[in-house]
């Protein structure tokens, strides 16, 4: 069962992103995540929405993305919502660098090779005619203990 | 709240000290001191203090990748100086790090 702990709205502008990296973290800092743990998740959703504005947008800063946060089960689900235009499902596929080599280095797929390597698991949705969705889910240490 | 850049020359280096955060809102103006002082050659290093970078994101990383290659382009060298935890984390993350080369202090 699913629990939406927090929703917002947010406009399509860069210097937004502020905002969104306090409010996670201090939804994050009441979880048991180390810190560490816990730059990771703010710079993964960071980029997320940074993507969003840049590419579903096109950089227009009057497009809305909506970020909710909770957890399910054993996990801290995020999803990321935007009705931008569809981004094609292979920019968003998961593709490693072959070595770090800085010739190789495409910036634009950089924040969502970040986001797969952050979370435990990633599920990018576009939609038919409009729109995005991306659900991200990290096992929450809380629940190792439990057992 | 912006990004702080300053920019000075010192013992033959050309310094770009950066401080706050790099984000895709602040990246742009990282960029444009990046692009601006490779190119100058008045120095044959281009030295970037990251000291006091609280935050850094992907924007952020392509900037400095993108300095890196113009700096080979103009033979001139790269350095980041000292940079914060949160830089290195992105490098890390990004498995970039070992690309750049980092030295301690100026």
């Amino acid at each position: 069962m699913e629990t939406e702990e927090v929703s917002i709205e947010i406009r399509s502008d860069p210097r937004l992103l502020r905002s969104v990296r306090s409010l996670v973290r201090s939804y994050l800092e009441d979880l048991k995540l180390s810190g560490d743990r816990c730059d990771e998740v703010v710079l993964a959703v960071d980029e997320a929405c940074a993507n969003s504005m840049r590419h579903s947008y096109g950089g227009r800063d009057d497009g809305t993305l909506r970020l909710t946060l909770g957890q399910q089960d054993d996990h801290v689900v995020i999803v990321l919502s935007d009705q931008g235009e569809p981004i094609p499902a292979a920019c968003l596929a998961r593709k490693e660098l072959a070595a770090p080599d800085p010739d190789t280095v495409a910036p634009g797929g950089l924040g969502v090779l970040l986001i797969y390597r952050v979370f435990d698991e990633v599920d990018y949705v576009p939609g038919d005619a409009q729109g995005n969705r991306v659900t991200m889910r990290l096992r929450c240490p809380q629940s190792d203990s439990a057992t | 709240m912006a990004l702080q850049i300053e920019e000075s020359e010192r013992d033959g280096q050309y310094v770009i000290a950066v401080a706050g955060e790099v984000d895709l809102y602040t990246s742009p103006e990282l960029r444009n001191a990046v692009i601006k002082a490779v190119p100058k050659r008045v120095c044959n290093v281009v030295a970037l203090d990251l000291s006091q970078v609280g935050y850094m994101d992907s924007s952020g990383v392509a900037t400095l990748v993108e300095g890196l290659k113009l700096s080979h382009q103009k033979n001139v060298a790269f350095q980041l100086v000292a940079p914060s935890k949160p830089v290195m984390k992105v490098l890390q993350l990004a498995r970039l790090d070992s690309v750049f080369k980092i030295v301690d202090r100026i």
